[in-house]
């Protein structure tokens, strides 16, 4: 798993209150009880964890924990 | 039988201008306020927002009443003293003095508490200035609209974020309808454009930084506006015993909490405000000729405020006008309410639908009639506005035109 993987899913562990293990790539943030309030704490938290910036427009793109991961991936190739 | 509560006075500073004038007239044209931000929001990402034109506090106050007065309660004085006049009421008035103030802001006096922070925080001073209590407290509109216009009944200021102008006019009406006072001056007031709130909305990812397309599917998001709407409320009693000129009646409020999220809105929440406004008001569904929206142009706002509307109006939502105004004036927060009311008053008054400005195309959960870009001329007999806030509180006033009630 690469390391914004590994950022991704233990941010949204802690968010959602399980064990990193429970999460996959396809697991669905819905199915995590992460709704867009949550969302928007934990984009918050990974801006600040990897010196990013994540543009408004992602919020209404990301279902699953990939989505997520993939929105950092490009976002960091960038940098 | 419960005593009618009608509107007699208006007024309203916003980004579309410092008098009700300047507000109905920009409303009537379908002119927006939004605007992109200078200075006031360096080192934020909000980008666009209604900001008072050309604003200039010494016109409206002395050099000595100015250090009590943070922008909001400028804002709140300087609409409050508008609706007074233009009730045809004056300072000293009986009526005036045993008047009810009731004030609503979302925000309460940020300016100043920024700038203590920034004291305090940045510049490492070791002393607040003496005045950021009086000055920055959240009532602190509420206590300068009693000294500024004589007010001595009950005075206070009430808040729930979006809703808090509606809330304070909801408030007023009772009191009135309970003969606890004839006259209650009520409205709202915010300004929220310092840096510390700004990076808070930024933060909220609900702010555009194109403009407000309320329903549309290429909105993104509200857009912040300031100022102050206020409103002069009177028993009918009163009013027609002195000769006021009589807007419309408020004939109608419906109050209700979602018990649900945070942020987002419930659609049986904001259902049940509008049914309770109706029933309130003794009125039909299919007698409501215009609905002013709460409309922010947020993405979950609109599908709801939609869906509740068909559920409410069934088949009569098809053919009901239905415009947000916030795509005008902006999203003034605790003032919005109180703006959108006024506007819903001279709806009624002039028989004339505000439109929704910016309209590009409808979202697909977006299907009413919302007003797209040009107002409309049409009878306007009963209006209702809304207001649902963050935290799933809710406020739905009826307003509706005057027939005195011995016909």
């Amino acid at each position: 798993m690469t390391k914004n993987a590994v950022a991704v899913i233990e941010i949204i562990a802690r968010e959602a209150k399980c064990s990193t293990g429970e999460i996959t790539l396809n697991t669905g943030l819905d199915v995590l009880g992460i709704d867009s309030l949550k969302a928007i704490v934990i984009l918050s938290e990974l801006e600040d964890l990897l010196g990013i910036e994540i543009p408004n427009e992602v919020m209404g793109s990301i279902n699953t924990v990939g989505d997520i991961v993939a929105k950092i991936d490009e976002l960091r190739k960038k940098q | 039988m419960t005593r009618r509560v009608v509107v007699t006075g208006l007024g309203a500073i916003s980004g579309l201008g410092t008098t009700v004038a300047d507000f109905w007239s920009s409303l009537s044209a379908g002119r927006s306020a939004i605007g992109p931000l200078a200075d006031i929001a360096k080192g934020t990402k909000i980008a666009v927002g209604a900001i008072v034109p050309n604003f200039s506090p010494e016109q409206f106050f002395s050099s000595e009443q100015l250090p009590l007065l943070d922008r909001f309660s400028q804002f709140a004085v300087i609409a409050a003293r508008e609706a007074l006049t233009d009730a045809g009421l004056t300072v000293g008035d009986d009526a005036v003095t045993r008047a009810a103030a009731i004030i609503g802001t979302g925000c309460g006096g940020k300016q100043t508490d920024e700038e203590t922070y920034v004291r305090l925080y940045k510049e490492h001073k070791d002393r607040a200035h003496p005045l950021t209590i009086p000055k920055g407290m959240p009532s602190a509109a509420a206590s300068m609209v009693s000294m500024h216009l004589g007010i001595s009944g009950p005075a206070f200021s009430i808040t729930s974020a979006c809703a808090s102008g509606a809330h304070a006019a909801a408030q007023g009406r009772l009191m009135i309808q309970s003969g606890l006072v004839d006259v209650a001056l009520v409205g709202g007031a915010d300004a929220p454009f310092t840096y510390g709130l700004l990076k808070a909305w930024e933060a909220l990812r609900v702010v555009s930084n194109d403009t407000c397309r309320p329903f549309c599917r290429d909105r993104t998001g509200m857009v912040l506006g300031e100022g102050a709407g206020m409103l002069v409320l009177e028993s009918e009693e009163h009013a027609i015993r002195r000769g006021a000129r009589i807007y419309a009646e408020l004939a109608g409020c419906g109050m209700s909490s979602d018990a649900g999220h945070i942020t987002r809105p419930s659609v049986d929440g904001i259902a049940r405000a509008i049914r309770s406004a109706l029933e309130n008001a003794d009125l039909a569904p299919d007698a409501v000729d215009y609905v002013n929206a709460h409309g922010t142009a947020t993405l979950a706002n609109d599908p709801a405020e939609t869906a509740a509307l068909h559920h409410v109006f069934g088949s009569h939502a098809t053919v009901l006008p239905v415009s947000s105004t916030k795509s005008m004036h902006g999203h003034a927060l605790g003032a919005s309410s109180a703006l959108e009311l006024i506007a819903t008053v001279l709806s009624v008054h002039t028989n004339l639908v505000p439109p929704t400005a910016n309209f590009t195309e409808p979202d697909e959960s977006c299907d009413l009639d919302y007003v797209p870009n040009q107002a409309r001329k049409q009878q306007v007999d009963v209006a209702i506005s809304n207001s649902f806030a963050f935290g799933g509180l809710n406020a739905v006033l009826v307003i509706k035109s005057f027939s005195p009630a011995s016909s």
